[in-house]
């Protein structure tokens, strides 16, 4: 593999008008405004790395809790509510995110774009993504922090049972949320199918787009199920309806079937990402594409599509049929085979190429060893008489860790290390970046093997205290000391990246030899990503010497220069990628933060029932919203 | 009642044969050459050591599956340090590239999985109803189980008696939230939802006090939310039945205590059978002195700490239905003797 990088052919002429046209306004104007795909991506990936730090050290307060019997760190009040909020935080304000992250940066850059299809809509999603978080987390300031478990089930979250407004702000956040996560869906499944280069067919689509493409397809269709959920446990806590009380001829099993319908699939929406972030890096250092290209493909659909058939799975325990619980046991054993396969494409590819252990491909290979314990784990959860042994107990608590750690922290760090150069223009350590991976991994094992352990003795998850004499207190210490070596390991990577930022050796444009085109451009990238118009001939565009990438005049006219002063960028067909056609994109504007700010608000009234706000609100977002569309060239 | 106390989660040594001696060595040494090394070492509320056929399917299936899924964790991490050393690669470079997915990630997983579902609905059917099944229900509130034989009048709390080497099924309900109703060693957990009438199989090869938990999460006291199962021989289980059938003891009916009892809150709150206490919010007491613990085995059943409880539980167990309750100290005293003497 040569990694040669040539300079992008950029017409002279062009250029400099490029810049002035792409740049954002300086300083907090142009932080407000702006609808830079690489801007926003950087805000997701900052925001929801500061809420894994924040859930993280949520976690500590409960290991230190947990650290021995009868501990004395929080009381159970206490407890519950920082439990509650760690789960929260963890799958919803980070995980979910941060994938948004990683996609909103690389998705365009990947398919040689300059843009997402909707500028604005994605810089409403990180808008509203705040205001959900910031929404959540008001709940410490109001004393009223939601105590249902991340999972929120009835009756324990009805008005009964939970009456401050903990819970309202829980449902009314993830409600609100949901909007984000679902614009950005969408979002990215439009810039896939229409903002590709010419050249790149489906056939040659990078696997990470691939895996973004189906994350962006489950989240619509997973998404209403918990947004209904959420919507409806608000309607029987403010209004008395009775959705979910059997009282009132509800069902408390009702709620639990909308919150798996979208929770099951929710696992791997947040792992999907993931294993595209792991394809790229192992490529990359592995010094070869992906082997079985095409099965690694379809295990990322057929993925998607029996995830949906899964969510019974976690219900084993509440009473189900006899051929339910063998249907939901069959699928939850069948989903196992997809990723299966990307495993051994991935021990293939490694196995057949030439691996450079640099630091994102330690995160990368210790995802792999994590992940497959998670698996195994997983498959023994899928078997219904064993699940209802250990489901609620710490045991599953073990294995979900292995999975969303192993399947999504450590990819997400490789991903950080692995771009951050791209992104920033300068090189992390090396050394801080080896320290941190191997801090992680042994935290890792060394938190959560022991859990099984524990769940296998009987230990229940979610308990604030347990008595001494069980032979629960070794696994539970040596958990808790492993947590903090966990957390060592994470603050070394941020610090990594905080001292390369500032004065970190420059990072050339290709400087890990990578297979794509993000490599194709400076680093950091310049604001309208590429000048002229990549147009992709093989597989792997950044390994192929012959023929070089050819960018620019295309058809006779010159798609690369501005068009009246506006944003331009070209649309492709969906399938192959051709015909092409030039479009002025929508520019930086303030009503993506002014929508998604008086969206808040309308939270914040129908939590508070408050009829005056909520008319500010909705008067505010629809001013705003008949405003969405200027500046926006035809 | 004794005034030794047992310790929390208390077992009295009578109820404990041949502890000692059945220390399932062999199973450890067993896991400890396997994934995991501490699994199935102790006794009472172990997954992995059952101590009825209920839960010895499981234990089975889950040996079963620790061994082969270890085997397989391995080969993928001998997998992965291969491709570490350039001369294995190289070996590799040499076969078709894409039969390792075919056969590692699709024929393998194929395989071993379909052998897992056979296994898996051989284990789910249901063991037949044998004759002279014992049925109870057990009711789990915020944050402690009632328990009530049917058809015999007996109600206790926190306990739950069963003959060794009978079926027992067990009617699960709540009227709160969802609980969960698991005993390790004895059987897997099944919820109980409002609303609903969930059911399970218990049994007890032997005699002994099997401990459980409520596994879903419930509210502030959860991790307080405990009971045990205590198997007895069935002529031993058939006295205790009939004992707590009975109404309020002779010993206790004078007792000063009594008065109290009933002019305080604990009786709008409390039952004990034969009497004007007939609350039904809190466990019943007309057998208190028979438990060994109280507060769903938070404390032992022994006076000062019943005096602690009286006077204020939420100390023990902040968020418990049962609130902090102001009493002269004489009062007090009366109303633990009369505690005292609910046998
Ligand atoms: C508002 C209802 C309420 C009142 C009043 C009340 N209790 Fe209780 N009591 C409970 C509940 C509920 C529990 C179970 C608490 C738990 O374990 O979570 C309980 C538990 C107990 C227990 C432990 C029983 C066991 O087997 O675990 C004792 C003993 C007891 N109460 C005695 C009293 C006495 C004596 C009084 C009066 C001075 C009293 N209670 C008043 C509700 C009440
Ligand atoms: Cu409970």
């Amino acid at each position: 593999m040569t990694a040669t990088v040539e300079p992008v052919a950029v017409p002279d002429a062009a250029s400099p008008s490029l810049d002035a046209v792409w740049e954002d306004r300086p300083g907090i104007p142009g932080f407000l405004t702006t609808v830079d795909h690489k801007r926003i991506a950087v805000r997701y990936l900052v925001t929801a790395t500061a809420f894994l730090f924040i859930g993280g050290l949520e976690a500590m307060v409960l290991r230190a809790q947990l650290a021995g019997p009868n501990g004395t760190v929080v009381d159970a009040d206490t407890y519950n509510r920082i439990m509650t909020m760690h789960g929260t935080t963890m799958i919803f304000l980070f995980n979910t995110p941060v994938f948004a992250g990683f996609g909103n940066y690389l998705v365009p850059l990947l398919i040689g774009a300059r843009e997402m299809a909707f500028p604005r809509v994605n810089a409403f999603s990180y808008w509203v993504y705040l205001g959900s978080g910031s929404l959540l987390y008001s709940s410490f300031l109001l004393h009223a922090v939601p105590d249902g478990g991340w999972f929120a089930y009835t009756p324990l979250t009805s008005s009964a049972y939970s009456p401050d407004v903990g819970l309202d702000l829980w449902a009314m956040g993830i409600v609100f949320l949901g909007i984000s996560t679902t614009a950005g869906g969408i979002n990215f499944i439009v810039t896939i199918f229409r903002m590709r280069a010419p050249g790149m067919t489906l056939s040659r689509l990078p696997l990470f787009c691939w895996a973004i493409l189906t994350m962006s397809f489950m989240i619509v269709f997973a998404l209403p199920a918990i947004t209904l959920a959420g919507v409806l446990l608000e309607l029987d806590r403010t209004f008395g309806m009775q959705f979910f009380s059997p009282a009132g001829g509800g069902d408390p099993l009702l709620y639990q079937h909308l919150f798996w319908i979208w929770g099951h699939p929710e696992v791997y929406i947040l792992f999907i990402p993931a294993t595209g972030i792991i394809s790229m890096v192992v490529a990359t250092f592995s010094g070869r594409r992906v082997v079985a290209y095409h099965l690694v493909v379809a295990a990322l659909v057929a993925t998607g599509f029996i995830s949906f058939g899964l969510w019974m799975h976690h219900m084993f325990a509440t009473g189900v049929p006899f051929l339910v619980a063998s249907f939901f046991s069959a699928a939850s054993l069948v989903v196992a085979i997809p990723s299966g396969v990307q495993i051994f494409a991935w021990l293939a590819t490694m196995l057949t190429g030439r691996v450079r252990l640099e630091v994102p491909m330690l995160f990368a290979i210790g995802f792999v060893v994590t992940f497959v314990i998670g698996g195994m784990t997983g498959v023994m959860v899928g078997v219904v008489p064993f699940d209802q042994q250990v489901t609620d107990s710490y045991f599953v608590v073990a294995h979900f860790h292995y999975v969303l750690i192993g399947g999504t922290v450590f990819p997400a760090f490789a991903g950080l290390h692995y771009w951050f150069p791209k992104a920033i223009g300068r090189m992390p350590s090396r050394r801080l970046g080896v320290w941190s991976f191997w801090f992680t991994f042994v935290g890792t094992q060394l938190t959560f093997f022991p859990q099984h352990i524990l769940g296998l003795e009987g230990m229940p998850r979610r308990v604030w205290t347990y008595p001494e004499g069980l032979g629960w207190d070794g696994p539970n210490a040596l958990s808790t000391a492993g947590s903090v070596v966990l957390g060592v390991g994470l603050l070394l990577s941020v610090v990594a990246f905080a001292l390369a930022w500032r004065r970190g050796e420059p990072a050339d444009a290709d400087p890990w030899g990578g297979e794509t085109l993000e490599w194709a451009i400076p680093s950091p990238p310049p604001p309208y990503n590429f000048a002229g118009v990549p147009i992709v001939r093989s597989d792997a565009p950044m390994w192929d010497d012959d023929p070089p990438r050819a960018i620019t005049h295309l058809d006779g006219e010159d798609l690369t220069v501005p068009h009246d002063g506006h944003h331009r960028a070209v649309l492709t067909s969906p399938l192959d990628a051709a015909g092409l056609e030039a479009v002025s994109m929508p520019e930086p504007s303030y009503t993506p933060l002014v929508v998604a700010g008086s969206l808040t608000l309308l939270c914040v009234a129908v939590i508070a029932s408050s009829w005056p706000i909520g008319l500010v609100a909705v008067v505010v977002a629809s001013a705003a919203l008949i405003r969405w569309h200027d500046g926006i060239g035809s | 009642m004794e005034l030794t106390a047992p310790p929390v989660g208390g077992r009295r040594p009578d109820r404990m044969p041949n502890r000692s001696r059945r220390l399932p060595w062999r199973r450890c040494l067993v896991g400890a050459t396997l994934a995991l090394p501490l699994a199935g070492c102790s006794d009472g509320h172990s997954v992995l050591s059952a101590k009825g056929p209920e839960a010895a399917r499981v234990s089975a299936l889950g040996w079963g599956m620790i061994v082969v899924s270890s085997v397989i964790s391995a080969v993928v991490f001998g997998l992965l340090a291969a491709s570490l050393f350039p001369s294995v690669r190289e070996r590799f470079r040499r076969h078709d590239e894409t039969a390792l997915v075919r056969w590692g990630g699709v024929a393998l997983p194929v395989v071993v999985l379909l052998a897992l579902s056979g296994l898996t609905v051989a284990a789910m059917v249901p063991s037949d109803d044998r004759d002279g099944t014992l049925e109870l229900t057990v009711v789990g509130h915020q944050y402690w189980w009632e328990v009530t034989y049917p058809g015999t009048g007996a109600v206790t709390a926190n306990e739950i008696h069963i003959p060794a080497g009978r079926r027992v099924r067990v009617a699960l309900e709540s009227p709160d939230v969802i609980h969960s109703f698991w005993v390790p060693s004895l059987a897997g957990k099944i919820d109980m939802v409002p609303g609903r009438t969930n059911h399970l199989v218990l049994e007890a090869d032997r005699p002994g006090t099997y401990r459980g938990q409520c596994a879903e999460y419930c509210g502030a006291q959860h991790a307080r939310m405990a009971f045990v199962v205590v198997a007895q021989e069935p002529a031993e289980f058939q006295r205790w039945l009939r004992h707590q059938a009975e109404p309020l003891a002779a010993a206790a009916t004078d007792r000063p205590g009594r008065a109290v009892f009933e002019r305080e809150s604990c009786a709008g709150c409390h039952t004990v059978r034969g009497t004007e206490a007939d609350g039904a919010i809190g466990p019943d007491l007309t057998h208190l002195a028979d438990r060994d613990t109280i507060g769903a085995l938070t404390l032992p059943n022994d006076r000062r700490e019943v005096r602690a409880w009286v006077r204020d539980a939420q100390q023990f167990k902040a968020g418990a239905e049962m609130p902090p309750i102001d009493l002269s100290s004489e009062d007090l005293d009366a109303i633990v003797d009369y505690l005292e003497h609910l046998r």
